[in-house]
């Protein structure tokens, strides 16, 4: 009886610790991260970019957007994954109100294309033992808020 | 002497898993960590604190350049949850938007921006909560930020 009960608490402390640990999330295995971010209740599709590497079609904030990977080798064995969205402007955006933007507000980088339409992308680093599941959510809500945020700054 | 193989291999392998786990993480709330790794990963770090009290750490990641980590998050000056790796450069003429939005458009992670006296900013927000990153994870990105800054102030002709 003593043994068992000890069995018992063996394995539950185990299961504990695998949680934080054996369930990084690793760029490395996008089916986890679309997994992950159905579970939250995302919409997430795994697909492929034109370059056959992995690709996560999602939305947030009334947007779509994208999880792109990336340091992929033959579409595998990716390394870091970017965040990213744009917004088709009728009249785009000026460098000075992106400028303004990008010195207040943390967590993105945001670009203007040739049609002055901004793009507004956080990158993350998934390498090498990754980051736990709670952290890459709240990374994840970090993105939705800015995203949020960056809709009421251009007037979409 | 079963029960205490079982207890002996449990130490063992809880030890061996937890310890790694959590003993090396990356976490905003540890910022004597954050230098000890930063440090031990062949980089200058010094630890300091900024003008409302909060961590801050002074970076060399070689050549005359220094960038700066603050923290972000943090509830009176500990707790922190966020930081931030900064490198700001003093330019003679400053640069321009066009320049900026250049490398914004060209570079993943790190952020450019000008300040009011048109001097370029390039930074990097890391969240650091929440069971933080692995040791490995976060090598990683001091590394691609060391990258960065090298590659930042030649971008904009510092020096």
């Amino acid at each position: 009886m003593t043994k068992f009960a000890f069995l018992m608490a063996t394995g539950l402390t185990l299961a504990a610790s695998g949680a934080a640990w054996a369930e990084n999330v690793v760029a490395s295995d996008p089916e986890a991260i679309a997994k992950l971010m159905q579970d939250w209740g995302y919409r997430a599709e795994l697909t492929k970019d034109s370059e056959g590497d992995p690709k996560i079609n999602t939305s947030a904030a009334g947007v779509d957007f994208y999880v792109y990977f990336y340091g992929c080798s033959g579409g595998a064995d990716c390394t870091e994954i970017q965040l990213g969205a744009g917004f088709d402007l009728p009249d785009g955006m000026t460098l000075e109100a992106v400028n303004e933007w990008s010195s207040q507000n943390r967590f993105n980088r945001v670009y203007l294309d040739e049609e002055k339409d901004p793009f507004i992308r956080y990158d993350v680093n998934l390498a090498e033992g990754g980051i736990s599941p709670e952290l890459f959510k709240e990374i994840l809500a970090n993105y939705e808020r800015r995203l949020a945020d960056f809709q009421e700054h251009i007037n979409w | 002497m079963t029960k205490f193989k079982l207890l002996l291999s449990s130490a063992l392998v809880l030890g061996a898993f937890s310890g790694a786990a959590l003993a090396q993480d990356a976490l905003a709330s540890d910022p004597e960590g954050l230098v000890a790794l930063i440090n031990e990963f062949g980089y200058e770090a010094t630890l300091t604190t900024d003008n409302t009290g909060d961590p801050k750490i002074e970076l060399s990641t070689g050549g005359d350049v220094g960038s700066e980590i603050f923290f972000y998050g943090c509830a009176n000056n500990v707790d922190c949850e966020a930081i931030q790796f900064v490198a700001g450069f003093d330019l003679e003429n400053g640069s321009t938007f066009e320049e900026m939005n250049s490398w914004n458009k060209n570079n993943r992670f790190a952020e450019a921006y000008l300040d009011d006296e048109n001097d370029p900013f390039v930074e990097y927000d890391l969240d650091l909560n929440g069971g933080g990153i692995s040791r490995d994870n976060f090598r990683s990105i001091v590394d691609g930020w060391a990258g960065t800054v090298g590659m930042f102030s030649g971008y904009i002709g510092f020096n």
